[in-house]
């Protein structure tokens, strides 16, 4: 942010009048440009006089004058061109501000001329017109960054984005100044993607700029870009001084806009509003604008406006629908607001639906159909509400803005708070004069609900407008008037209407449990309607009150989910509530109680009877017997019919995949140390029989020695030694064999565990996950270099080259530091036999003491199988040492490294950013700090023997038990099975395919059970046989008399045909079909060679699954 | 004088570091275990405990070979204490983890905040939030000094 420190300033004690200095040509002739800027200050900021203004636009004629200030300069290169005055007074900078555009007003009414026909025809879609207008204004009045905002708007609603991107690169190259090409990245990012960059970008741009402590310039970032109160809270802006780095029509726009939201302000000084209204009726005596705020339009709030706002008001009042629709579309242009009354056409096309209005281009269309799907609750609410944000965001710098953020809360008045749109309404009121009694009302401190009055006569109002105004009216109780306005519900054309005005009522009434009730049950039939209640004071209620009842449950769990999701403690203590007082402990155990035809307890069970909300119940053994409750509830309700039969088994699909998942997490996150001693006995046994049997043979006929070596350790032990002696290096032979084979086999030993399931990718990677989310490391490219670390480069690319260099040096180091640092570990998980230093955790050295008792153990082994087990126990003895040593390692020395390699990094990081607060970085570090303390507990866990050891490739004979396992896990009864399959021990499937394989059996086990007419009972019989390269498994289950009498070649034919047929996967599922074809499909997608036929053989059903 | 205590903690090295420093410190206390949410709600809902000490941070389920624990439950330990709280369990409440800061839906919590609230939350019966960090002792301190004050108090009485 180079330009901050910009600001020219007066010499203190000037001897001369810095005006007589300026004005007098003899003077200033003479004067060299610093002392001449240096008397300009003086003069903008100290000349006292009352004839201030007439003095500056006096001087402002001379060109030396003028060309100090930004207000000229209207091309690109020239953008700030010039240094800003330091102005102590805030009435002084209005004052200049005032001088400044009074003496530009001329391009400036022919700017705002020009700027409504703009405005109208990118409103209405007229794309092409609208181009033409604003190369019209750029010709006329030249560049400004409204001009280039709005190109790259209009380019790309016409969908021209390679030009878009051109015409920004372009501007981009062009401007001299850091601060503005930013300004021109923002748009064009804005222009692409509205919401995501506006978050991303510009939001994260405000914070970084507010930790910086230059909030002038994030001031100015929320004035271009951010809608208040929609995405920032309303304080009144600190930019006023840096808007003189803009040329005119700039200053003009960020001026009127600013100046509205301070004359909106109550809290702000009365001195404040009063210099900026002054400045404002400056404005008016030489630029004719009707947006120019107006306290006399806020003041005269109750007076309605011309005729034809008059007349939309009365239109939609009496019902006249087509014609609202038809007089807002034929007399757009005369419409001094059209933004104004957007509400009022989209609830009319709530209520007709007129096809045409829906095909109209131009975004104000767009707008009133999100609108209309507000008031039909026919979209998600949070949906519409950022479809019509990302538009609110788009045309944030357009004079209607105000009125179009406030389209949102007139359409869902209880959704936000009071304190949120009363500034808004007010400012939207100061910059128009027609609008809405709604808008009116809104801006001021009414109940918008209760306090509403038609403009239109009583009596010629239909009759629902006239009940609910009853209702509103209703002194005392108003039973009455709510009985007669329920009895005539269906005449309401809008239900959120009732609701609302329902709701309302209950509120003002104290009836808090009536309004829950009906609260319940609307969520429950259509969870649009949210916007209908004041959902925050009922849960407020159903907090404080504890009130745990099904209508309590159901309105909290959408409360969660569709307005703040931080209260899900309090749907979690809801909802146990509920089954405590109903005497439960498990949702099933009221399956038969709640009737699941009411929409209630269909919410209940279906949707909020989630793995996530029942896990808090505490009743549940492990994950298994959480999903079989799942599975029992979702089978109940596919057995009541009340869900579909396909969304019931997309569900149960996606459990049996979750079991199978979470058995290779499990793999993943316990123990891997593994050895296969009986396959290691197996191939070393001949070897160790033949050494043992010599062993043996060898007579003392010799000397037998351990001839030591060196100095004696402190333990008496000789540090080294070695064997001599036939016996002693027979013995030596077959250990080294055990050891050997323990510690190297290619394929079972101990290097090989640590090397292929730790050490070559599961340890780094794991590492690495979270500081890769994070983007903390960078790679290292084809000269060894590290590279730079673009994602964060980009995020702060507002922040100075110098600090972002230094930055990503520091992350890069980082990277270095880190890896070096997994190294270092991975040289712990290593093994050592030999008698040398190191760093390896996992050494193997037999001492001579240990050579003594393996000589006795020799001696008295009658096997070598015997032997192999004595020294295998040895080995697994040392080994559980040496993986204790490492899990310390990991867990302290490693652990502590990686932390002050964080400590580090974030002082690094701190110098480096110089003041820049870098939020998102420096939250980023400190947060992957903390995760990955949890990553490096995992490891240690690693560091265990794993007795059950698991490869990723899996027979098919184990498949077929995981997936009974997997069946009976998800469904919670034991299956009635008998098997054999043990000849497809030998044929393999692959790791990535053993998912399909299971899903696969597991819907021919289903199948099995649910068409059997036996249920749980139903008995199965699963065989296979192996030929070759081919093999089969045959599924039969029994069949109960009419399922065995409904089965005929002609239904046989039926499943084969729907099961093979060429209807795709997806296809099945949008149209039912049974487990068979998803395990055709599955095992298709596998392999081709697989097949899967069905028959019926005497009174049993048969899958036959082929391969080959 | 004995008291008893149940320590719901899943990270086993920390958990037997922390068991290994109440037996050797408070000999006499009677000290119970639990790896998991699930496993910390049914002790405290079937046995009646002097001190809940309790992980913030917790796996649903106990971890086993054929379990990876379920839903890794960000404030899981406060969880529990809300139960502990709403139910009116008479047990002080302590809590240690080894995280500096908190983040579950993309909002981040230091320890301060957290500790704030926990008081709260917790009422009269909160002993602390204690920072374990196993390279340094300061966190077995600030257990003496918790329990410590618990046991001379009964002492006392």
């Amino acid at each position: 942010m180079a330009k901050h420190v910009k600001f020219r300033v007066g010499k203190p004690k000037a001897r001369l009048d810095a005006f007589q200095l300026m004005a007098n040509p003899l003077t200033a002739n003479f004067l060299s440009e610093e002392r001449y800027i240096d008397a300009a200050a003086s003069f903008v900021d100290g000349y006292y006089k009352e004839d201030f203004s007439r003095r500056f636009l006096e001087l402002y004629e001379k060109k030396r004058f003028r060309e100090l200030f930004n207000c000229s300069y209207n091309s690109i290169e020239d953008f700030y061109k010039e240094g800003t005055f330091r102005i102590t007074r805030k009435k002084r900078i209005l004052e200049v501000y005032g001088c400044l555009l009074t003496a530009h007003a001329a391009e400036i009414n022919q700017f705002v001329k020009a700027r409504k026909f703009f405005e109208s025809a990118v409103l209405e879609g007229r794309l092409d017109e609208a181009l033409a207008i604003l190369e019209d204004i750029e010709h006329h009045v030249g560049e400004s960054i409204w001009y280039i905002r709005n190109k790259i708007l209009v380019l790309s609603l016409k969908g021209n984005l390679q030009e878009m991107q051109d015409f920004a690169e372009s501007c981009t190259e062009r401007s001299t100044e850091q601060f503005f090409s930013y300004l021109i990245s923002c748009c064009l990012l804005i222009a692409s993607d509205p919401l995501l960059h506006h978050k991303k970008r510009i939001l994260n741009g405000v914070k970084e700029l507010d930790e910086a402590g230059v909030n002038q310039w994030s001031d100015m970032l929320r004035l271009i870009f951010v809608p208040r109160p929609f995405f920032d809270s309303v304080e009144l802006l600190s930019c006023l001084a840096v808007i003189q780095a803009f040329n005119a029509i700039d200053q003009y726009c960020l001026l009127t806009k600013l100046s509205a939201e301070v004359m909106a302000f109550d809290d702000g000084s009365d001195a404040t509003q009063s210099d900026f209204k002054d400045f404002i009726d400056v404005l008016q005596a030489s630029i004719e604008d009707e947006c120019l705020p107006s306290l006399a339009r806020l003041e005269q709030a109750q007076v309605d406006g011309d005729s034809l706002s008059l007349k939309l008001t009365s239109l939609y009042e009496t019902e006249q629908y087509e014609d609202l629709i038809r007089v807002f579309v034929s007399r757009f242009n005369d419409i001094e607001e059209p933004l104004a009354f957007v509400n009022l056409v989209a609830k009319a096309a709530a209520i007709i639906k007129p096809k045409y209005l829906s095909e109209m281009p131009g975004l104000i269309y767009q707008l009133i159909e999100s609108l209309s799907s507000i008031y039909m609750l026919s979209v998600p609410p949070n949906q519409v509400e950022d479809k019509i944000s990302a538009v609110v965001i788009l045309l944030y710098h357009f004079s209607g803005s105000s009125q179009l953020q406030l389209s949102l809360y007139k359409s869902m008045p209880l959704r936000y708070n009071k304190s949120e749109w009363v500034r808004l309404a007010k400012s939207a009121l100061l910059t128009t004069t027609d609008c809405t009694p709604l808008s009116k009302l809104l801006a001021t401190d009414m109940d918008p609900l209760s306090s509403h009055k038609y403009i239109t006569n009583k009596s010629l109002l239909p009759l629902h407008r006239v009940l609910r105004a009853s209702l509103q009216e209703s002194v005392g109780n108003g039973d009455l008037e709510l009985l007669a306005l329920q009895a005539h519900f269906d005449k309401v054309p809008l239900a959120k209407d009732f609701y609302e005005s329902v709701s309302t009522y209950y509120t003002r009434a104290e009836q808090p449990f009536e309004l829950i009730e009906l609260c319940a049950r609307t969520l429950a039939k259509n969870p649009n309607a949210y916007i209908a209640f004041p959902m925050r004071k009922i849960v407020d209620f159903i907090e404080e009150e504890a009130v745990c009842s099904l209508d309590s449950v159901i309105i909290v769990y959408y409360y969660v989910k569709k307005i703040d999701s931080t209260k899900d403690y309090l749907l979690n203590e809801t909802y146990e509530e509920f089954f405590g007082v109903n005497g439960t402990s498990r949702p099933s155990e009221l399956l038969e109680v709640l009737d699941v035809r009411d929409d209630r307890a269909l919410v209940l069970f279906r949707d909020v009877s989630s793995f996530e909300t029942m896990d808090f119940l505490g009743s549940f053994s492990d994950s298994n017997d959480l999903r079989a409750e799942r599975v029992r509830i979702i089978d109940y309700l596919r057995d009541a019919e009340v869900i579909d039969p396909e969304q019931h088994r997309a569900e149960v699909d996606e459990i049996v995949v979750q079991v199978v998942v979470d058995a290779g997490a499990t793999e993943f996150n316990v123990a891997k140390i593994h050895v296969n001693d009986n396959a290691l006995k197996r191939l070393i046994s001949e070897d160790l029989s033949s050494l043992l049997s010599l062993f043996k043979s060898i007579k003392f006929e010799k000397e037998e020695k351990i001839i030591r070596l060196g100095a004696d350790s402190p333990d008496g032990q000789a540090t080294k030694a070695v064997v001599a002696g036939d016996r002693n290096t027979t013995l030596l032979k077959m250990l080294q064999l055990i050891q050997n084979s323990f510690l190297y086999d290619e394929k079972h030993g101990l290097d090989k565990n640590l090397s292929a399931e730790i050490r070559h990718g599961f340890f780094s990677n794991l590492m690495r996950s979270k500081l890769e989310e994070a983007n903390l490391l960078t790679e290292v490219d084809e000269l060894g270099n590290y590279k730079a670390n673009a994602y964060w480069l980009n995020a702060n690319s507002l922040v100075a080259s110098d600090i972002l260099e230094d930055i990503d040096k520091q992350l890069k180091w980082f990277s270095a530091s880190f890896n070096e640092l997994i190294a270092e570990a991975e040289e712990w998980m290593n093994v050592s036999s030999f008698d040398v230093e190191t760093n390896r955790v996992f050494h193997y050295r037999t001492n001579a003491n240990d050579f003594q008792i393996f000589l006795t153990l020799a001696d008295v082994s009658t096997t070598s199988d015997e032997f192999f087990d004595y020294c295998i126990t040895t080995l697994w003895d040392t080994t559980e040492s040496c993986m204790e040593e490492m899990r310390e390692k990991l867990n302290v020395d490693f652990k502590n490294k990686v932390d002050r390699l964080f400590d580090e990094l974030i002082s690094r990081i701190t110098d480096a950013k110089s003041g820049v607060a870098l939020h998102g970085l420096m939250t980023s570090i400190t947060q992957t700090k903390s995760d990955i303390r949890e990553d490096i507990t995992t490891v240690s866990e690693w560091f265990k023997r794993n007795t059950e050891y698991a490869s990723t490739e899996r027979s098919i004979k184990d498949l077929i038990n995981i997936s009974i396992e997997c069946f009976e896990r998800v469904r919670g009864f034991r299956l009635v099975v008998e098997k054999e399959v043990s000849c497809l021990s030998p044929v393999l499937i692959d790791g990535q395919h053993v998912k399909a394989f299971i899903v696969a059996f597991v819907n021919i086990l289903e199948n099995a059970c649910r068409h059997s007419g036996f249920s749980q009972s139903t008995e199965i019989k699963i065989e296979s046989e192996l030929k070759g390269n081919s093999w089969h498994v045959a599924v039969s289950n029994n069949l109960s008399s009419a399922k065995c009498s409904s089965l005929n070649s002609e239904r046989i034919s039926q499943v084969v045909d729907k099961m093979k047929g060429p209807l795709s996967l997806n296809m099945m599922r949008r149209e039912g079909g049974s487990g068979l074809s998803k395990a055709f499909n599955q095992l298709r997608t596998i392999d081709g060679k697989f097949d899967v036929d069905v028959a019926k053989i005497d009174s049993l059903f048969r899958t036959l699954i082929t391969y080959g | 004088m004995a008291k008893n205590i149940l320590i719901v903690e899943d990270n086993n090295h920390k958990r037997e570091k922390i068991i290994g420093f109440i037996k050797d410190n408070f000999p006499l206390w009677s000290v119970s275990e639990a790896h998991s949410f699930t496993a910390g709600c049914q002790r405290v809902l079937e046995n009646v405990y002097d001190v809940i000490l309790l992980d913030m941070s917790l796996p649903t389920y106990d971890k086993s070979a054929t379990e990876s624990g379920g839903r890794f439950r960000t404030f899981g330990g406060r969880e529990i204490a809300r139960k502990v709280t709403r139910r009116k369990i008479e047990s002080k409440i302590l809590f240690i983890t080894q995280f500096e800061s908190f983040s579950e839906r993309g909002h981040s919590q230091t320890l301060e905040s957290i500790d704030k609230e926990l008081l709260v939350e917790c009422g009269a019966a909160y002993l602390g939030l204690i920072y374990y960090d196993s390279s340094k002792s300061i966190w077995k301190e600030k257990i003496s000094l918790a329990l410590g004050s618990l046991a001379n108090e009964s002492f006392d009485n």
